[in-house]
């Protein structure tokens, strides 16, 4: 036996020493471990109190003796039944409160469970509104692509415009000045560039 | 007939209750209630209150009894919830301050004239006393230490079920016991020091 094993059969909790298996091997080695003896010496005064059957007291009589910490009324089996089939009352109570399925038709829903309960009419509102935002914003991407159109002349791949040129080009938009006629005419018919 | 004889485990006892069968839970009750009810009312000093705790122990018990998994000590799992509905009860009690925990059965302890014979009346009457200081010294001790002594001696559990229960080391769980019962003793020691 070692001084862990020793400990824990100092402090059972029941002080059942002379009657467990192993007592012959603590005596033993109490008697050639001084630091596990005064242990013991040291913590007796203390373990008599906290151990549960040193008090000499019968079971029989725990029932009898309602005051008394520890020795109480619970033993019995009536009161236990009863306390039993409140638990079991008690926690099929809360679990009815905790599932609003559970609820009658009759109770009034609050609109966050109500939310919950007709995921379909939620998810089709959420689609229509998708639809409605796409297609407003597809129109809005066409109409930018032909306002973009408009403004910008054809690349000429065979030209490289200078710098002087971007002058040249953008005189004669800004001198007819009418942007929705550039926008609506085909490319071919723009002023030729010089 | 050893077969009749033989108690079921706790863990058959929580599948029968997940079946269906109700009375189980008053056979889980018969083997945890005691311990169980001296554990709250050494941590709570209060006799009502312990009452409570334990009750709710035994709702969230039966509450969850289909997230229970045979694998899991169910001792382990119900003393885990008891402490953590002390600890709650605890901090409850500490808001509400008008709240007086303070027991007069817990620490008065008078033994009813029953269970005093003649021949070891006295020794009984000054084991009584014994207790009562110590549980008083307990509620002085750190909480971890005074929790592992409470359920090492009034929860009667194995010390890798203190381990187990308080999430700690198997070595941890004896430190803790070890050195609140130094203390204990100690406590006792200066208090008979102060009577003499």
């Amino acid at each position: 036996m070692n001084c862990d094993q020793a400990f824990e059969l100092i402090t059972d909790p029941r002080g059942r020493l002379q009657a467990h298996p192993a007592s012959d091997q603590l005596e033993q080695h109490l008697q050639f471990c001084n630091r596990c003896r005064q242990m013991q010496e040291v913590l007796a005064p203390v373990l008599e109190p906290l151990q549960q059957n040193e008090s000499g007291f019968e079971p029989q009589e725990f029932t009898q003796n309602t005051d008394h910490f520890g020795n109480s009324y619970d033993y019995d089996p009536q009161f236990l039944s009863i306390k039993a089939e409140e638990v079991i009352r008690l926690a099929d109570e809360a679990a009815r409160r905790m599932h609003p399925q559970s609820v009658p038709t009759t109770t009034h829903i609050l609109p966050r469970q109500r939310s919950r309960a007709f995921p379909v009419v939620t998810m089709l509102l959420l689609a229509g509104c998708f639809l409605i935002g796409g297609r407003f914003a597809v129109a809005l991407l066409q109409d930018r692509g032909d306002f973009n159109r408009g403004l910008i002349p054809p690349a000429n791949p065979n030209r490289v415009p200078l710098v002087s040129e971007k002058s040249e080009q953008s005189q004669p938009i800004k001198s007819t000045g009418n942007f929705t006629a550039y926008r609506r005419t085909d490319n071919s018919k723009l002023p030729p560039m010089s | 007939m050893d077969t009749f004889e033989s108690s079921p485990t706790d863990a058959e006892l929580m599948l029968q209750l997940c079946a269906g069968h109700q009375s189980q839970l008053e056979t889980l009750m018969r083997r945890y209630y005691q311990p169980l009810f001296r554990v709250a009312w050494s941590k709570l000093n209060h006799r009502q209150a312990a009452e409570d705790i334990v009750q709710e122990t035994f709702i969230a018990v039966y509450g969850s009894r289909e997230s229970y998994r045979p694998g899991l000590s169910f001792r382990t799992w119900v003393w885990t919830i008891l402490l953590n509905l002390c600890r709650r009860q605890l901090k409850k009690s500490a808001r509400n301050k008008q709240v007086n925990h303070q027991d007069p059965e817990l620490l008065v302890q008078l033994a009813p004239a029953s269970l005093i014979h003649a021949e070891t009346g006295l020794s009984q009457l000054l084991l009584l006393e014994k207790r009562e200081q110590v549980i008083h010294a307990l509620n002085q001790l750190p909480e971890m230490q005074a929790d592992a002594i409470r359920l090492r001696f009034y929860g009667e559990l194995a010390y890798e079920e203190i381990a187990r229960t308080m999430e700690c080391s198997l070595s941890g769980a004896k430190r803790r016991v070890q050195t609140g019962l130094l203390k204990l003793a100690e406590s006792l020691r200066t208090n008979e020091e102060d009577l003499i």
